[in-house]
């Protein structure tokens, strides 16, 4: 029998991954595969052009043209789809009341002052000997002339308790001063501080952070707070906190409050019984709730609501994706994750931020089956060779990953995609099980992108795949695990003291003014609270059982499954439940990639030989 | 080198605009490190405990220089902001990220 080439394609949600085989007689070699991103939501005849693509690399690389091919196998889409949304439920509103809490990199002096604010332009002429002052210096100031002005007053009687500049001065006019007071300076929107109010300024010592006005009873100390004032002032002080220096400034009529939106509720409908929960209960308690409902049929939002606002949102969305209309779309799975979204704070005055609680969806969405056969025939005159839809996803996924040295039925696999977890079994008799849930590799980069307010997805994603370090000097960094890397060549002025992303020997400087730790800290545990929480669901679901610990192997794949820390991370987890966990190395050499692909056209193979 | 220099040197020659070193004096004290301003014909350029040195040359040039890379300024201020030149060699020394394309 003649030889064959044929091809295997798996078009997943956000890589499409072909393997090509040369098949003689019984014989089957693999010659080589390719991965390329997938055009189009997966399942419709947008993927064509991405196969295409793929297609033409992979036969590239071994000297051939797609006409060479005589079969090509594609996969039988999953009908799931998912989508993510994100919202704040908790909001800090400052109104009628002002409040600067920043950290510039040099703050002069130190301690608290307290006084009416006053404007450079009017101290001379109108500050009297009764009163305290904390002047506002705005740019047009030369900080010798501003330091003269300051020492000729202070000599004649006037007190000045502390001062909020506009440029970056402060230490220029503290080291003039004859009498040493906290300044508060990098103050860009300086025009908007009010003036003939009392305030209270605060500068820590290097190395320190404030400690009275970020304390209810500081502030309640500094301007004479009744209870009820100090409860509604409590706010500011919160969003003070870890803060090197801080302006607070009382105006009578203040308003200060911190109101929780409506974040509503959202019902959950299960085949045992519904469940309303509320969104503000946390990301622990709705994921309580969706174990004890049985099997989730929908979910429901609040109208008028944020939880409303987002599963509607979630709805549309997958309605345009799938074409189907808003009414016939219902969530099969949904993830909830509790994170910190920093949002500017209303009433403040140099832009500050505030962590404010929210929670990030996910959500997975049943669609009509996929016109796969659409897909087919498009790509069978698009490339020229017969095509033909292959088995069952899970399926091929299984007899992908049981090329992975030291691997055997019954086997659990666990792929972890970019928009979904899969999890899929086969027993001793072949019947397969699977689960497809929400949340994956994409919202762990939603997660980044928004708790390090990025605002910049690609680099997300970057964060999210490289490791760190912090660039020290002309030639050292120190890396995550505290060891120190040199370089030959110095490294360039835009990376000098930042903390970068390592990409191989490319360095990309971090736009963010977090320290290592932090970012480092963020990146784990965004991975953590998706991964982690939903290789646990998927595995109690995917087990007849439904105790993981009746599973021995676990084997992972997917995109994410390449990842330098994940795997690592479900490791530590399911070595609790005493199961063996570890990422796939389809035939021996792929890694976790390519595990349908290769069962795509394994499954042919094994057709073939069970004909002769 | 004596262990006692711990400042920044300023070499200047002197048809430098005197406002022009005033605010590289204001950048490297706002930013804490202690400076000295020398004459650039009269001294030659030399490094301290530092490490950074900064050389104004009659273009209005400002150069910062790093001990372990003496062939070439690391860092070069052309557009006459003496006040980010300052902070930057100031930073420098801090190892400190610095100030790039602000303003």
């Amino acid at each position: 029998m003649a030889e064959q080439l044929i091809a295997g394609i798996d078009i997943g949600n956000s890589s499409t991954e072909v393997a090509i085989v040369e098949v003689r007689g019984n014989e089957a070699v693999f010659l080589t595969e390719h991965l390329v991103p997938t055009t189009g939501i997966k399942g419709t005849v947008m993927n064509c052009k991405g196969v295409a693509e793929c297609l033409q690399r992979a036969m590239e690389k071994i000297d051939k043209k797609i006409e060479d091919l005589s079969i090509v196998r594609i996969n039988d889409a999953v009908p799931v789809i998912g989508d993510l949304a994100m919202d704040v439920i908790s909001e800090t509103v400052i109104t009628e009341s002002s409040m600067i809490g920043h950290n510039p990199d040099t703050p002069g002096g130190e301690g608290i002052g307290i006084g009416q604010t006053i404007l450079m332009e009017q101290l001379v002429e109108h500050a009297t000997e009764q009163q305290a002052y904390i002047v506002v210096v705005s740019k047009q100031f030369d900080y010798e002339w501003v330091a003269y002005q300051f020492n000729k007053l202070v000599e004649k009687g006037i007190q000045i308790t502390g001062v909020i500049v506009q440029k970056d001065d402060g230490v220029l006019i503290h080291n003039r001063l004859q009498v040493k007071v906290p300044i508060v300076d990098e103050v860009t929107m300086i025009e908007k501080v009010p003036i003939g109010k009392k305030a209270a300024i605060e500068v820590a010592a290097p190395g320190h952070v404030i400690r009275m006005l970020s304390n209810p009873y500081g502030l309640s100390t500094v301007f004479d707070l009744t209870p009820y004032e100090t409860k509604q002032v409590a706010p500011v002080a919160k969003s003070l906190v870890g803060n090197r220096s801080a302006v607070v400034i009382r105006t009578p009529e203040g308003q200060i409050k911190e109101r929780k939106i409506e974040s509503g509720s959202v019902l959950m409908i299960g085949d045992r019984s519904s469940i309303k929960v509320n969104i503000t209960d946390g990301a622990d308690e709705v994921m309580g709730t969706y174990k004890r409902i049985g099997v989730l049929q929908d979910v429901m939002g609040e109208q008028g609501t944020n939880a409303g606002a987002m599963l509607n949102g979630l709805r549309h969305n997958l309605s345009e994706i799938t074409n189907q209309r808003i009414e016939e779309i219902s969530i099969t799975d949904l993830l909830a994750v509790d994170t910190k979204i920093p949002t500017s704070i209303r009433g403040a005055l140099a832009g500050e931020i505030t962590m404010e609680s929210g929670v990030a969806l996910a959500s997975m969405v049943k669609t009509k089956k996929t016109s796969i056969q659409t897909v087919a025939a498009k790509l069978e005159a698009l490339v020229g060779a017969s095509v033909e839809v292959g088995g069952v996803e899970a399926e091929m996924a299984i007899m992908g990953a049981l090329t992975t040295p030291g691997t055997e039925c019954p086997i659990v696999i666990l792929d972890m995609g970019g928009g979904s977890t899969d999890a899929a079994t086969t027993d001793e008799k072949g019947v397969t099980r699977t689960v497809h849930l929400a949340g994956a590799g994409d919202m762990v980069t939603m997660l980044i992108n928004t708790e390090l307010s990025l605002h910049d997805l690609e680099l997300a994603e970057k964060i999210k795949m490289y490791p760190l370090g912090k660039v020290q000097s002309l030639y050292h960094m120190q890396l995550e695990d505290g060891t120190y890397l040199f370089s030959e060549e110095p490294f360039s002025p835009d990376a000098f003291g930042k903390v970068v992303l390592r990409e191989g020997h490319e360095i990309t400087p971090l736009p963010v003014r977090h320290s290592m730790e932090e970012i480092r800290a963020i990146r784990r545990e965004a991975k953590r609270k998706i991964f982690v929480t939903n290789a646990i669901r998927a595995l109690e679901q995917v087990i007849p059982t439904r105790n993981i610990r009746h599973i021995s192997f676990v084997v992972m794949l997917g995109g994410s499954a390449l990842d330098f820390e994940i795997p690592e991370m479900i490791n530590d987890e399911l070595s609790k439940y005493g199961i063996v966990s570890g990422f796939a190395n389809i035939r021996g050499t792929e890694g976790p990639r390519n595990a349908v692909a290769t069962g795509l056209v394994l499954s042919t193979l094994n057709g073939c030989v069970s004909e002769r | 080198m004596k262990q006692s220099e711990v400042y920044v040197p300023i070499y200047v020659s002197d048809t430098v605009n005197q406002l022009l070193i005033k605010e590289i004096c204001a950048g490297l004290e706002e930013e804490g490190v202690p400076y000295v301003c020398k004459h650039l014909a009269e001294e030659t350029i030399r490094f301290t405990s530092l490490r950074v040195t900064i050389v104004v040359k009659r273009t209005n040039e400002i150069a910062i220089f790093h001990e372990k890379l003496p062939d070439r300024a690391y860092l070069i201020e052309k557009d006459l902001n003496g006040r980010k030149a300052g902070q930057n060699a100031a930073r420098m020394v801090k190892g400190q990220p610095l100030v790039i394309e602000e303003e």
